[in-house]
């Protein structure tokens, strides 16, 4: 086990929207710094609202939730955007900007930190070379495929070097050659001390890492894959 | 430039530039720049107009002799005009011939036609600069002359109020026109969070701060503020331009050159400030409504 400081730090959280059932009811759960999580469990579990929780999308109805060490309920809009910043997202939506080519996609988070383009430029390319898109620099997100959009947003999620990597289903759409260098990418940045929660139903890419499973099943967590 | 290149590309707008109905908008914005416009150059032409009035006035004087025979109409009236002459040696003075003076009176009269021996008041008219009533009565009475004078006070104060009312109203019509442009670009503004909201998600995902966003909604307000402003100056412009040339409007027109230049950097302050206002209005929309959103979480 670690002994490094937890980074997300959830208490006996619930959340329902409006007035329909609680979706997560006591979940409980700790991501320790420089740690790998997968996420997993069936259809409607919650995987996706506790992504959501993790970073900051949603606020919880009742239990506490601790991100880098701060109470979220009693963060200020500077310390959430500033928490924002050091979370990289891949949603399954991809969430790509359509007017936007990929290179200035993934340019994003720079952008919106203030670096100058000719800071972030070179790496930013080399990243999309890596993630297999760099004969794609000038495309829009309408003219991507499936797996295209899939590695933009990847590339988007790690160009800022995040402090915590929250992932979706990462590999949904790419082939499993893709898919294990993504899975590649993922361990390297967790080598380099990146905090990693991936959900995914993906048997296969939780059994190429050994990595702490975690599984939601009916509004609750539990570790290890299934019962 | 392809984005591999060694030099990095430019920064390509985060708010797409080409939204639909954009062009409505624009016609929206420039109909109300140019009312505001219109009204800006309504007040200024009716304040031009008051002034050249009540100077025109004040430059007047008229005196009335008033008799008490008719047989001293021609002595009286010549040595009033000698002493006026001698106060304001660089007056024109005008004596309206006692036939004319008697025509004056003939409309009180009906069809009755006026008695020979009526003693009909000499009239007296001094046109030119730095004229003084009270100067003027002075000299009169010394000279054993009985008189009334006008020197159109009561008029031109008329007048004044008038002028004042239309500047007024055209002022107004200028406010209410900005603040009408204030609430379109509020709507505006609202509308483009609502259509744009997906990329918002995406810049609040990774971090940015309300004013980051509220800057992409100011510089593209800014933008249509300014084309609408620039298209509602052009437009009045060219129509008051029109207008003073077709002539017959006086002063609310541009008479000189001078009338029209200071009018155009009026309304080149007027587009800007029109310009400001739409931005001002999107920055402060695109605040309340993140702030009005996270709330709603």
């Amino acid at each position: 086990m670690s002994s490094l400081p937890d980074l997300v730090n959830f208490e006996r959280v619930a959340l329902r929207y409006g007035r329909g059932p609680e979706v997560l009811t006591e979940a409980t759960l700790d991501l320790p710094q420089g740690s790998f999580t997968f996420l997993t469990g069936p259809s409607g579990a919650g995987k996706s609202t506790l992504l959501k929780l993790c970073y900051l999308s949603l606020i919880p109805s009742r239990g506490l939730i601790r991100m880098f060490g701060k109470d979220s309920a009693l963060l200020t809009n500077a310390e959430r955007q500033a928490i924002k910043r050091r979370i990289g997202v891949v949603l399954q939506d991809f969430h790509l900007i359509e007017h936007l080519s990929v290179y200035e996609n993934v340019a994003l988070p720079l952008r919106v930190a203030g670096q100058s383009r000719a800071a972030y430029h070179t790496d930013l390319v080399e990243l999309l070379d890596w993630v297999g898109l760099g004969h794609r620099l000038d495309a829009y997100p309408p003219t991507l495929s499936g797996g295209e959009k899939q590695r933009c947003a990847i590339a988007r999620a790690v160009i800022a070097k995040p402090d915590l990597l929250i992932a979706d289903e990462p590999t949904g759409n790419v082939d499993p050659e893709i898919g294990r260098r993504l899975l590649r990418l993922f361990s390297e940045m967790n080598r380099m001390g990146t905090t990693i929660l991936i959900a995914t139903h993906d048997t296969h890419l939780i059994d190429e890492l050994d990595a702490r499973v975690l599984r939601i099943e009916k509004g609750q967590i539990f570790t290890g894959k299934a019962i | 430039m392809s984005a591999r290149s060694v030099h990095p590309p430019q920064e390509a707008a985060l708010l797409p530039h080409k939204l639909r109905n954009v062009r409505a908008l624009w016609v929206v914005l420039s109909i109300m720049a140019l009312l505001a416009c219109c009204a800006l150059l309504f007040a200024r032409g009716s304040l031009r107009l008051s002034e050249d009035w009540q100077s025109q006035l004040s430059d007047t004087l008229t005196v009335q002799v008033l008799l008490e025979d008719i047989q001293d109409w021609t002595p009286q009236t010549s040595l009033a005009r000698e002493t006026l002459g001698e106060v304001f040696p660089g007056a024109d003075i005008d004596v309206l011939p006692q036939a004319q003076a008697r025509e004056l009176l003939q409309p009180w009269l009906g069809n009755t036609s006026l008695p020979d021996s009526l003693a009909v008041p000499g009239l007296i008219t001094l046109t030119g600069p730095d004229l003084n009533q009270a100067t003027a009565q002075k000299a009169l009475e010394a000279a054993g002359l009985r008189v009334n004078i006008d020197d159109n006070t009561r008029y031109a104060d008329e007048l004044g109020r008038t002028a004042r009312r239309f500047v007024s109203i055209g002022y107004v019509t200028l406010l209410l026109m900005l603040i009408a442009g204030l609430s379109v670009n509020i709507f505006a503004t609202r509308a483009g969070l609502i259509a744009q909201k997906d990329i918002i998600r995406v810049l609040v995902q990774v971090g940015a701060s309300d004013k980051f966003i509220a800057r992409l909604f100011i510089r593209q307000a800014l933008r249509r503020g300014l084309i609408g402003a620039a298209m509602g100056v052009c437009i009045a412009f060219l129509l008051w331009l029109g207008l003073s040339l077709l002539g017959g409007w006086g002063e609310l027109g541009w008479t000189t050159l001078s009338a029209g230049l200071v009018d155009t950097l009026w309304l080149v302050g007027l587009g800007c400030v029109f310009a400001l206002i739409c931005a001002a209005a999107a920055g402060v929309t695109t605040i309340r409504q993140l702030a009005f959103e996270r709330r709603r979480l």
